[in-house]
């Protein structure tokens, strides 16, 4: 879950309910789609700030820049662009949602690595201080082999998994072998 | 004297009000129905100018001298309004950054009479005015003048951001689309050695079957906040291009943030840097953060062919 409560909160606003993330593996590069769900509790209409943090080192350096989208929960079509800044080492954007109302963001970015590894972050859920209800966790693999995952690939294609009431302990670390390394 | 600042300090009635609003203002950043809120660095700007107004004029002792003026009655209700103002200017970054302007003005009012009263203080026990009495200039003045320096700085802030949006993902999306299209074209073209040849869609020449794709399709709209140079080598076997931002906000607010100036070439290596500054192009030997992938080519040769099919 890469999205944290940023300045506009000393602690979050909203809830953080449901992620959706799907990871296309292509060999030196990562796409990541994350959709994600925050619902508003309270009776006023609330503005959340939101960061999007990435791991990065030496073989893994931070994407240039983000996509966010407000996504149509009955299309799963975006419906407007989120402005993210980059502020310091991470992108910022604020999301609005209605009184008592959910809204649906999605995050998408590309990762560069020459490592033929990956990590998305999973332990940032805790700062919102409750679990997720559900999250879907799925790997695409474009002309490579995934190789491991720290947590099982349990689905049926052997490269996804869910979980509800997830509180993350630790990231999603996965790794795969190039089929080919160079476009043609 | 020492003892007297030391309980204006402590004083709960101000620390109260500026916990209080500190409170309420984070912790309830509610906004409505417009359609952008304001971007993070107008929003916290607008958030804090008040309660860090009144951190300073608690540690300048200024609340000893507004009480001696009798100035510290039915603040409550200036407060209420601040919190009910700030939570609707949530609505939209226009309105964000018009009541930032409407707290600095306030916080310069503030800043102005301390520094007023710090320098009434410098007279002699039997010179002052009455409420001034138990002030202490040493700390009225430097507070009274961080509040003037910190609010001239927060009123540039809206100035700085409001309608930023340089749209960087767009650039960077149309310039791994535009190497692609390099990439493929120039398979395409090549010459009976096998040599690609590139081709400059600034000059638009005739495709190889395909239909032309222009500059324009890839890149910029008017309102571009990038600028970006293609060259194709003269032998037409290579080609760089740049993409750089040529506007982030005037000084110092542009090194609030930062944004990723492109360099790539026909290796398909994108290469990025993060600049602070405008119009600074990528070097060539930057860290290679993307290569164009088969998929991308893929993507490439179907949007074309879909184009041709139109």
């Amino acid at each position: 879950m890469p999205l944290a409560m940023m300045s506009a909160g000393m602690m979050p606003a909203v809830r953080f309910t449901r992620e959706r993330i799907e990871v296309t593996v292509h060999p030196e590069t990562i796409a990541v789609n994350g959709l994600y769900t925050y619902a508003n509790p309270w009776p006023i209409p609330m503005s959340q700030g939101l960061s999007v943090p990435f791991p990065v080192d030496p073989s893994h350096p931070a994407p240039a820049t983000v996509t966010v989208t407000e996504v149509d929960p009955r299309s799963g079509e975006d419906t407007r662009s989120i402005p993210a800044y980059w502020v310091g080492v991470e992108p910022y954007f604020s999301i609005r949602i209605p009184a008592r109302g959910t809204m649906y963001v999605r995050v998408r970015y590309t990762q560069w690595t020459t490592a033929e590894s990956a990590t998305y972050i999973l332990t940032t859920t805790r700062p919102w201080g409750k679990p997720l209800e559900q999250g879907e966790y799925l790997l695409q693999p474009r002309g490579v082999d995934i190789t491991r995952s720290n947590y099982p690939l349990t689905g049926a294609d052997r490269l996804s998994f869910v979980r509800e009431q997830f509180m993350p302990d630790q990231d999603w670390r996965f790794t795969w072998r190039s089929r080919h390394t160079t476009p043609s | 004297m020492a003892k007297q600042a030391h309980d204006t300090v402590l004083e709960p009635g101000p620390f109260v009000t500026t916990a209080g609003l500190l409170a309420l203002t984070l912790l309830l950043p509610g906004e409505a129905w417009a359609n952008q809120p304001p971007r993070p660095e107008v929003s916290l700007g607008e958030v804090a100018i008040l309660p860090l107004m009144m951190l300073f004029t608690m540690l300048g002792g200024g609340y000893a001298v507004m009480r001696a003026l009798n100035q510290l009655q039915g603040r409550i209700k200036w407060i209420l309004a601040a919190i009910l103002a700030i939570l609707f200017s949530f609505t939209q970054e226009g309105l964000a950054g018009l009541l930032t302007w409407v707290f600095v003005g306030i916080a310069i009012w503030r800043g102005i009479r301390m520094i007023v009263w710090g320098v009434g203080a410098t007279k002699p026990p039997e010179q002052r005015a009455a409420h001034l009495a138990q002030a202490v200039p040493w700390r009225l003045i430097p507070a009274g003048t961080l509040i003037c320096v910190m609010a001239v700085l927060i009123a540039g802030l809206p100035v700085a951001f409001v309608g930023y949006w340089p749209l960087s993902n767009f650039v960077e999306k149309d310039l791994k689309s535009l190497v692609a299209y390099e990439l493929v074209k120039g398979k395409e073209l090549q010459d009976a050695g096998g040599n690609p040849r590139y081709e400059d869609p600034k000059r638009n020449p005739p495709g190889a079957g395909y239909p032309r794709l222009e500059f324009q399709d890839f890149f910029f709209h008017p309102r571009s906040f990038y600028d970006v140079d293609l060259k194709i080598g003269a032998d037409r076997r290579s080609f760089e291009i740049w993409a750089w931002p040529k506007r982030l906000p005037f000084f110092p607010y542009n090194y609030l943030i930062s944004e990723p100036s492109f360099y790539a070439n026909d290796s398909g290596q994108v290469r990025m840097i993060r600049v602070r500054e405008s119009g600074v192009r990528c070097p060539p030997d930057a860290p290679v953060y993307y290569r164009v992938t088969p998929v991308d080519l893929s993507e490439m040769k179907e949007n074309l062919r879909r184009r041709q099919e139109r």
